[in-house]
């Protein structure tokens, strides 16, 4: 059965995967404008032009839809990665296809450092498993490939991509560009925070990462 | 001269250094009993119990002084992780010294996140600037022993040193076991939330980080 254009009920299983999709792109873009801290139901409700309790008919509570957001943007970040496999790609472009893959859904990150903390306290374990196995069976998938691809022993795709993103999380965490106006700064001040740039921090630990799994030069 | 105690005022330097650490010593331990909350001037009044304006005097803003904390705490934990260094210790050992000094010492990973945000409010160039010197200054020392220890060309030591404190910083936010009852799940979900523990994750990055460098 067809998405019926500019539905307001949602009626079947089509227009509530539609509408839960919906709901997860506002809150997409709410959340990069906002920040997590500001992140509010009902500027998302406003912004699909729902009410609130349309909202929770899909997600129980905000930690519960921004649980769902970091799972869409993390399965995201593996499906164009896996895309950008390429058979004895080098480290160094893999590294690259990684951070561009990372940095194109931001959300991952930016929910990532609130998981522990935040998130998962307030998520049923139903809701935490499920999205735990999901996330778990994309990643496998990925693996396996990034093994074959790059020619890794079994065992270290694993152990690499979980170094790569633990990395990328911390070099994101310390990355003081978007709330610096570098041009004000005095040149020397600006180049410390300048180095602590994500991609730049991430480049440089990846190589050795990749060297220590692979046993191979990044180039 | 000694420091008189339970004093209102300070009126020395001794004194005014004294009240300076108490405003310190409150703040991280709020830090350390809310985890990721952040704290209000406010509540460190109350804890070292003087006024808000008393804050006032010796850090010009709540920037300031979450900045100074940091670098104090960040000093403390790279104190730690060097007190356990010593010469021909194994690299799993050199990452395993790494990591406990993390765990004694969470005020560091804990006060990053934050610390991040304030850098662009209310914080002087003035006092950018000294703050900066003074983490660049112990971040040498920390990367220069590290390569002796470990036997590094120079150089090496700031990229292990900047791999380490991200992996740590990467891995902790996804340490959820705590959160979780593994009673309900697949073994290989089981699995999956034990290996993502914040120690072992770390330490199986860090491995292939020490690996890659001493190949390169």
């Amino acid at each position: 059965m067809p998405v019926r254009a500019d539905f307001q009920r949602a009626r079947n299983e089509r227009e509530k995967s539609a509408r839960r999709n919906e709901i997860l792109d506002a809150a997409d873009g709410l959340l990069l404008e906002a920040g997590n801290e500001r992140f509010a139901i009902s500027a998302l409700a406003a912004r699909v032009g729902v009410s609130k309790s349309t909202i929770f008919l899909y997600f129980a509570n905000k930690e519960e839809l921004l649980l769902a957001l970091y799972a869409r943007s993390f399965l995201r970040i593996v499906t164009q990665l896996g895309e950008r496999l390429t058979p004895g790609m080098t480290g160094r472009a893999f590294c690259e296809a990684f951070v561009d893959c990372v940095m194109a859904n931001p959300s991952m990150l930016l929910l990532r450092s609130q998981l522990a903390s935040t998130i998962e306290r307030n998520v049923t374990p139903e809701v935490m498993v499920a999205t735990k196995t999901e996330i778990l069976e994309y990643g496998t998938a990925l693996t396996n490939r990034v093994e074959a691809e790059l020619g890794l022993q079994s065992g270290y795709g694993i152990r690499m991509q979980m170094a790569l993103i633990n990395l990328i999380s911390g070099a994101a965490q310390a990355d003081t560009s978007p709330y610096l106006d570098m041009e004000s700064l005095p040149e020397d001040i600006a180049d410390f925070f300048q180095v602590a740039e994500t991609r730049k921090v991430f480049m440089n630990g990846a190589e050795f990462i990749f060297c220590g799994a692979t046993g191979r030069p990044f180039d | 001269m000694a420091i008189r105690e339970d004093f209102l005022r300070p009126r020395t330097d001794r004194e005014n250094a004294a009240r300076r650490a108490a405003i310190l010593d409150a703040a991280e331990a709020l830090i350390r009993e809310n985890h990721h909350q952040r704290f209000s001037v406010n509540e460190v009044a109350k804890r070292v119990g003087v006024s808000q304006s008393t804050i006032f005097l010796h850090f010009r803003n709540r920037e300031e002084l979450v900045t100074t904390l940091y670098i104090r705490v960040g000093r403390a934990f790279f104190d730690a992780f060097l007190g356990r260094l010593h010469e021909g210790m194994s690299d799993t050992a050199f990452c395993e010294a790494f990591i406990d000094a993390a765990q004694e010492h969470p005020c560091f990973r804990l006060m990053r996140p934050m610390v991040m945000r304030v850098v662009e409010e209310c914080l002087s160039h003035e006092f950018i600037h000294v703050a900066v010197a003074d983490i660049v200054a112990f971040r040498s020392v920390a990367s220069a022993r590290v390569e002796e220890v470990l036997g590094l060309t120079p150089g090496q030591g700031p990229i292990l040193m900047k791999g380490f404190v991200n992996q740590m910083c990467g891995a902790v936010q996804v340490d959820i076991r705590t959160l979780m009852a593994a009673d309900d799940m697949s073994e290989a979900v089981a699995a999956a939330i034990r290996a993502s523990d914040f120690r072992s994750s770390f330490l199986s990055g860090a491995e292939l980080l020490v690996k890659g460098i001493r190949h390169g």
